[in-house]
């Protein structure tokens, strides 16, 4: 009696967090709307933009946040507990607040409607993110390691590509979700800098969602999930790969 | 020129402090009830971790589902899903609950604020469960048979041992989404009503409409706005190293 009562209380629980997603498949069971996205050529360029500016704000991470990571895992100087704050500072303020504070200097710098001022904001955005993975996973690799790579002669960039990097790689694909995650969600930062020149998927839909013909934004809602789900999948993808072939080594906690 | 003359302004403003009001009140309310429903549905997992009521992840993974979309598709969820004819009214018209769309209740971009409410609490209770479902993972089995031989049943576990064990990560997670709710601009901007406006929809929309006289205006309510976050983010960070602290003194 108490399993069936228990039963039935987590089916309602489930039925109230699935609800709002069946509403959304229910709206966008509607062939005119989806005829008239995909005649619309903003939404191809909505979708390539978006996943462009979520994949060059990948690639600035990864160039700015992996060395930031390595000496914040394992240096100490003065002043790192600043720089750690700095860091996460983005975090605690509000975006959209700096973004509005930023916009003039953006101006000046030519960045503002660009695809690059908005890769900046985005990554200045994940960064945290990004860097407290990447950080993690320089906590696990042992220093030993790269000192035997240089005892046996290989030199700076080897060692980074044989022996660190496939080391720390599930923390840098963790931390390549999140900032992908992130980076696609944004949508009043790259408004504000994009000036609406810059279209993502969010700031293509958003008219439709507030206001507008609803049935087109339930459309554009299942494409913009579809899309972030498959670029989660892939990495998700490569990082069990990773597991399984055991790249990672042995971890010395 | 340093003046504070701007800081009088808008603190003396009505539609400032209405806003202010109204932001308070949704992020409070919300907070408080996502915080609730959190420790009701963390007592039903654990119940469940104990008795196996749903076989594998499932129930786990559908309760998170809600943290895989954007508050901008949250938002637009709950929006379709609440419209006077949308998902739910017209389930009601067809199942014949209720005669036509115009009996159920307006929920969104109401005055009350309970479209914003109810995204909210579907948006951020995963969030909480998520952070402190581990807690109840890493309980000592051994606790568990020491309670039992005391006779203590597992309602009563949960709320004396699992709870206060719980608390730290509870908290922590409360002054996440507080801060957040503070600053939110998509959820009260889809569901929100035109008078009083959320505290960061007021400084977007002075931000695109107003002129550049305005800005003095708008960046003191962007500090307000600030100043709310980092006093949460400063909450969290301190809990974060009390319960660091705290956690290697009683898991050990």
């Amino acid at each position: 009696m108490k399993r069936l009562v228990m039963k039935i209380l987590g089916i309602i629980i489930m039925i109230c967090f699935i609800l709002p997603f069946g509403a959304l498949i229910y709206e966008s069971l509607n062939f005119d709307s989806w005829l008239y996205i995909i005649n619309d050529k903003k939404t191809y360029d909505a979708s390539i933009t978006t996943i462009v500016t979520a994949m060059l704000t990948l690639f600035l991470n990864i160039m700015l946040g992996t060395p930031a990571a390595n000496i914040l895992a394992r240096k100490n100087f003065k002043g790192k507990k600043i720089i750690q704050g700095l860091i996460f500072l983005p975090l605690i303020i509000p975006s959209f607040v700096t973004s509005m504070g930023i916009y003039f200097t953006f101006i000046r710098l030519g960045l503002s409607e660009t695809l690059i001022g908005v890769v900046f904001i985005h990554t200045v955005l994940t960064l945290p993110y990004y860097i407290h993975s990447t950080t993690i996973g320089y906590g696990t690799l042992n220093e030993n390691y790269e000192i035997v790579g240089k005892m046996l002669g290989a030199n700076r960039i080897q060692r980074f590509f044989y022996i660190t990097l496939p080391h720390i790689m599930p923390s840098v694909i963790a931390g390549g979700s999140l900032v992908i995650i992130v980076s696609f969600a944004q949508y009043l930062n790259t408004l504000i800098i994009g000036g609406g020149k810059v279209l993502t998927i969010p700031i293509l839909m958003f008219p439709y969602i507030s206001g507008g013909n609803i049935k087109v934004g339930a459309v554009y809602s299942v494409l913009y999930i579809f899309i972030n789900f498959s670029l989660l999948f892939i990495l998700e993808r490569k990082l069990k790969r990773i597991y399984n072939k055991k790249m990672t080594g042995d971890i010395v906690w | 020129m340093f003046t504070l003359e701007y800081y009088r302004e808008v603190l003396g403003s009505e539609s400032f402090l209405d806003s202010l009001v109204f932001t308070s009140k949704m992020a409070i309310c919300s907070s408080m009830l996502s915080l609730l429903v959190s420790i009701g549905l963390l007592f039903f997992l654990y119940m469940n971790l104990k008795s196996r009521y749903f076989k594998g992840n499932y129930l786990k993974k559908i309760i998170e589902s809600p943290l895989l979309v954007p508050y901008l598709v949250a938002s637009y969820l709950m929006l379709i899903l609440l419209l006077q004819n949308g998902f739910i009214s017209r389930c009601l018209v067809a199942t014949g609950v209720i005669e036509s769309y115009r009996e159920f209740p307006i929920i969104t971009n109401d005055e009350k604020g309970i479209g914003i409410m109810l995204t909210y609490i579907w948006k951020t209770c995963p969030f909480v469960v998520m952070m402190s479902f581990p807690v109840l993972q890493r309980i000592n089995k051994k606790w568990d048979s020491v309670a039992y031989i005391f006779g203590v049943g597992k309602i009563r576990f949960f709320f004396e041992v699992a709870l206060p064990l719980m608390g730290p990560s509870l908290l922590m997670s409360f002054f996440i989404i507080i801060a957040y709710m503070f600053t939110a601009f998509e959820t009260p901007y889809i569901l929100g009503v035109t008078y009083p406006k959320a505290l960061a929809v007021m400084a977007y929309d002075m931000y695109s409409k107003g002129s550049l006289a305005d800005r003095p205006n708008l960046m003191v309510i962007n500090m307000f706005i600030s100043l709310f976050s980092m006093t949460g983010g400063v909450l969290v960070y301190y809990l974060h190293r009390f319960t660091i602290g705290k956690n290697q003194r009683a898991w050990d």
